[in-house]
């Protein structure tokens, strides 16, 4: 039995704009994947990527008219999903000033020193670095979450962060440097 | 430790698509080699490697159940609420129209202050700011008779 032809993302933009709404759905199912794992690799689980994934798709739904092809559809939709993830990152930020000063022990390891054969669980681990990429600043874990999380490559990363290479390259090595101090029991349990 | 020595730019790109295996074969073989004559590159390597595999988690691959419904179910919604932003846009308007009445008025108040006081033409900064002519009731009645 012959397999339905997939409609390309170029006549699901032609068909979302004049109105279908499957159409549009289809996109979003196509979609959901790449932003979520962006948006997630940012901000973490719960609730505020949820509401930053659904912001990402109604402005894509607003938008849609004005996107004319220069990039694909999936760089157009993570590009929305990432200012709306950098924006929510500055506010948290904000929010987070008006009770601790940011700079209060800001390199305080996040993970307790390992004892003898103790090994995280993947839950655990995964809080670790959480709260680990929560004390570095917006810009720079934009940066670690593209180019180290996502694995999108230096350029692709400047692109969608509209940046130059070597911004990309310097915020990375600060990040990076500030997650090793943060994380300093986790990678000694990793070597 | 990591980039400790502050590498170039260049060398952690490189580094960093050496531990992706993203190099070309070329440049791998010229990376190795230079590994092997410089240990604080090597340290690097390792760090990296080591930080790499730190903040390796599992990849979300969803907002979970339902997420398309829920967007749709918000457009939809957004749908029925045009009529709604139609007041949100009156307000809008009017109230960027009130500010900028109240700045006028601001700006017309502070001018007659200073002009009608200068020419001593007000006896009061009330008069001023109205720029109202200085009238005595005695005045005011001998005019309406």
């Amino acid at each position: 039995m012959p397999h339905a032809v997939e409609p390309t993302d170029e006549e699901l933009v032609a068909r979302a704009r004049s109105g279908d709404a499957f159409a549009f759905e289809k996109i979003i199912r196509r979609y959901e994947g790449q932003v979520a794992a962006t948006v997630i690799s940012m901000m973490g689980r719960g609730p505020e990527a949820e509401d930053i994934g659904q912001e990402t798709f109604i402005r894509l739904h607003a938008y849609l008219h004005k996107y004319r092809g220069d990039a694909s559809l999936g760089t157009y939709i993570v590009r929305i999903a990432i200012n709306q993830a950098l924006k929510a990152l500055k506010r948290r930020q904000r929010q987070r000033q008006w009770f601790v000063r940011y700079d209060a022990e800001p390199d305080r390891p996040v993970a307790s020193p390992m004892h003898g054969d103790q090994v995280l669980d993947v839950r655990e681990r995964e809080r670790l670095v959480r709260s680990a990429l929560d004390k570095i600043r917006p810009a720079q874990r934009a940066v670690v979450a593209l180019r180290m999380l996502e694995g999108y490559s230096t350029r692709e990363t400047a692109e969608m962060l509209n940046i130059p290479e070597g911004t990309v390259m310097s915020r990375l090595s600060r990040g990076l440097k500030q997650l090793e101090t943060l994380l300093g029991p986790l990678l000694s349990e990793n070597s | 430790m990591l980039l400790r020595g502050e590498k170039m730019p260049a060398d952690q790109e490189t580094l960093l698509r050496y531990v992706e295996g993203s190099l070309p074969d070329a440049e791998r073989r010229a990376f190795d080699a230079r590994l092997a004559g410089e240990p604080s590159l090597q340290e690097a390597l390792d760090a990296l490697r080591g930080l790499r595999s730190a903040l390796r988690t599992p990849r979300a691959e969803s907002f979970g159940p339902y997420f398309c419904e829920r967007v749709m179910q918000r457009l939809h919604d957004d749908g029925k609420a045009t009529g709604e932003s139609f007041y949100r846009g009156l307000q809008w308007i009017f109230l960027r129209t009130a500010t900028a009445s109240f700045v006028a008025a601001v700006a017309f108040a502070s001018y007659n202050a200073v002009t009608y006081q200068s020419l001593g033409a007000a006896s009061s900064l009330l008069e001023a700011v109205f720029g109202l002519p200085s009238v005595s009731l005695a005045d005011a009645l001998s005019w309406s008779m």
